[in-house]
């Protein structure tokens, strides 16, 4: 409990690491917004730029030092939404040309294949517990799903035709890749940066904000003081669990009436300990002189360094090129 | 048949580190008639040591044994049978009080354990009484009540359960001095009414000096001491436990080297002048 890491925040020595946290997150949002404007027509051009993209987020995953693993993993949680999106783009979408590039396969929704279907998918709810590759075992099923339903036709209900067409299967890629480039991207970004440095180059970019007279610092030290607070209520809940269990609550089994007395019995502490820590927490700012909306100096100056301006110039060509390529070829 | 430790060792795990913080406890605690003073110094142990006893905590090798349950056990235990026995307090117990009236937050312990509804509200009612809070209170919030009072609340929350074994962690911290001395008393009361083993974790070692019938010192995870008062305060090795000597034996000590006054160990300061009283008169 004591040593729990909030974030994922790798430490590191790399250059990525130690890149101004506001240029980080700024070449960030120039890329991601370059990567919507290749348009999906699914023609090659379109994917080769992506492809491009696909090249430069593994050079960087590369020179970071961080597994390349680690960051695949950041798409464990979308692995649904990527395999649906991907089967929707190839079994739903009708093209404009069509360039078939395989036969057409005709699947079945039989009584037997539904059967099947149900026997494969129970197995595959067991089974998973002791595989080791879950994200390819969960591809395979998929896979299964569709070759069941192509092997046993007997005892048809309904039965549908999928032709793999060029375009589609393009657009399926690339939407799959763009999504993959995204997160990979983004969880790069939160791997090579500690969060109080996310917050300060946060606090760094939304500066034009204050002439509109939002209290940019005043937010980013609501985040900043979240931030340092969850491991320390993370902590004083665990207390209070145990106390709890000490007067006879079992958090594991009990009814559902039950459960709701006991999660009373474990929010309403808490609840009053984070009131009587804000408490402190306010008193003892105001003692050392914290004025909400006055200036503040910064222990950490941020200071922009060439590799800064090295990385800003680079993520700049590459824009510049994806916007000429885009609209003026 | 009490609490028995068999070579428990305890680690806890962090992010690519562990902390050892039980290292080969051997002990043994009746279930009757003692008090037992745990001290050391912080991160010694003792509070890991006394989770140990009701099961929320586990020994990573070597086993627990409270009231012929051994922890850790391969079949599953119903370790709420196990936690009714031993009562644990924690520290700063008023934290855990939660309920809208002062009896029903009392009442949430037994609820738990599917005692009859008149019973609950006895025991509840009753060990609000042993506790000394005054029955006019009984239908107020716990909130609005002082921090002294709150305390007095949170332990009789947990003597509703009716233990055998009463553990408590630092039960005196962060009170004024003479509400330490009023929390202290009730509890020797409750001892010397229901004779019921209590351990007491302290760093005040006036307050183990004068209450506690058994010594433990804890140190790095190890069992440095368990024996007597007596023993504890004339051991050799007492200056290594980090520990200081009671009030009363300094007093002593001291009127021995500087009058030699003959020395005799008494625990607290009445006995001193009670002592003193009585050698004048003579």
């Amino acid at each position: 409990m004591n040593n729990m890491t909030i974030g994922q925040y790798i430490p590191g020595q790399s250059w990525l690491h130690q890149l101004d946290p506001r240029v980080k997150m700024l070449s960030l949002i120039l890329l991601l917004v370059s990567i919507f404007l290749i348009p999906i027509q699914g023609t090659m051009i379109d994917l080769s730029i992506l492809a491009g993209y696909f090249l430069l987020t593994l050079i960087l995953v590369m020179s970071s030092g961080i597994p390349l693993m680690k960051v695949l993993q950041g798409l464990r949680p979308i692995l649904f939404l990527l395999t649906f999106t991907v089967l929707i783009q190839i079994l739903i979408i009708r093209p404009t040309t069509l360039v078939a590039i395989s036969d057409t396969f005709t699947f079945y929704l039989s009584v037997t294949s539904i059967v099947a279907m149900i026997v494969w998918l129970i197995f595959y709810q067991v089974s998973k517990k002791w595989i080791k590759f879950k994200v390819l075992y969960f591809i395979l099923s998929v896979f299964v799903v569709f070759a069941i339903q192509y092997v046993l036709p007997y005892g048809a209900i309904y039965q549908y035709d999928v032709t793999l067409y060029e375009e589609t299967v393009i657009r399926a890629l690339f939407i799959f890749f763009r999504i993959v480039v995204i997160i990979m991207l983004t969880s790069l970004l939160t791997f090579t940066t500690m969060t109080t440095d996310i917050n300060d180059g946060l606090e760094g970019i939304l500066f034009p904000l204050k002439w509109v007279k939002v209290p940019v610092d005043v937010l980013t030290m609501m985040v900043s003081l979240t931030l340092r607070y969850i491991p320390t209520l993370l902590i004083e809940t665990d207390k209070i669990m145990k106390a709890q269990a000490s007067r006879g609550v079992d958090f594991k089994e009990a009814s559902l009436k039950d459960k709701v007395t006991q999660v009373i019995s474990l929010l309403i502490p808490v609840f009053v300990i984070s009131f009587k820590r804000a408490e402190d927490l306010a008193n003892a700012m105001e003692v050392r002189g914290y004025v909400i909306g006055q200036k503040r100096t910064k222990i950490d100056i941020l200071k922009i360094k060439l590799t800064d301006y090295i990385a800003m110039l680079g993520v700049l060509l590459i824009v510049s090129m994806t916007i000429f390529v885009v609209f003026f070829l | 048949m009490g609490i028995q430790f068999k070579d428990v060792t305890f680690r806890y795990k962090g992010f690519k580190t562990e902390y050892l913080a039980l290292d080969k406890i051997n002990m043994e605690i009746a279930s009757k008639g003692e008090i037992i003073g745990i001290c050391g110094h912080t991160g010694s142990g003792k509070s890991t040591l006394v989770q140990h006893m009701n099961g929320l905590l586990q020994a990573d090798s070597g086993t627990v044994s409270v009231f012929d349950i051994i922890l850790p056990s391969k079949k599953k235990v119903k370790l709420n049978t196990l936690r009714r026995r031993v009562g644990l307090v924690f520290q700063f117990p008023e934290y855990q009080l939660f309920e809208e009236t002062i009896l029903k937050d009392v009442m949430f312990g037994p609820k738990n354990l599917k005692i009859k509804q008149e019973d609950i509200e006895k025991i509840a009612k009753s060990s609000l009484k042993a506790v000394g809070i005054n029955p006019t209170l009984y239908d107020q919030s716990p909130f609005r009540i002082s921090g002294g009072q709150m305390r007095r609340v949170a332990i009789a929350g947990v003597l509703a359960m009716q233990p055998d074994i009463l553990v408590l962690d630092e039960p005196t911290r962060g009170l004024d001095p003479v509400g330490q001395k009023e929390l202290m008393k009730m509890l020797y009361q409750i001892h010397v009414e229901t004779n019921m083993t209590m351990l007491i974790i302290s760093h005040d070692m006036d307050l183990l000096g004068e209450y506690a019938t058994r010594m433990v010192v804890m140190k790095e995870g190890k069992k440095v001491f368990d024996g007597s008062k007596d023993d504890l305060f004339l051991n050799p090795e007492f200056e290594d436990m980090n520990l200081d000597y009671p009030t009363s034996i300094k007093v002593m000590k001291h009127l021995h080297e500087k009058i030699s006054l003959p020395f005799k160990m008494l625990y607290s300061m009445d006995e001193v002048v009670h002592y003193l009283e009585d050698f004048t008169h003579e």
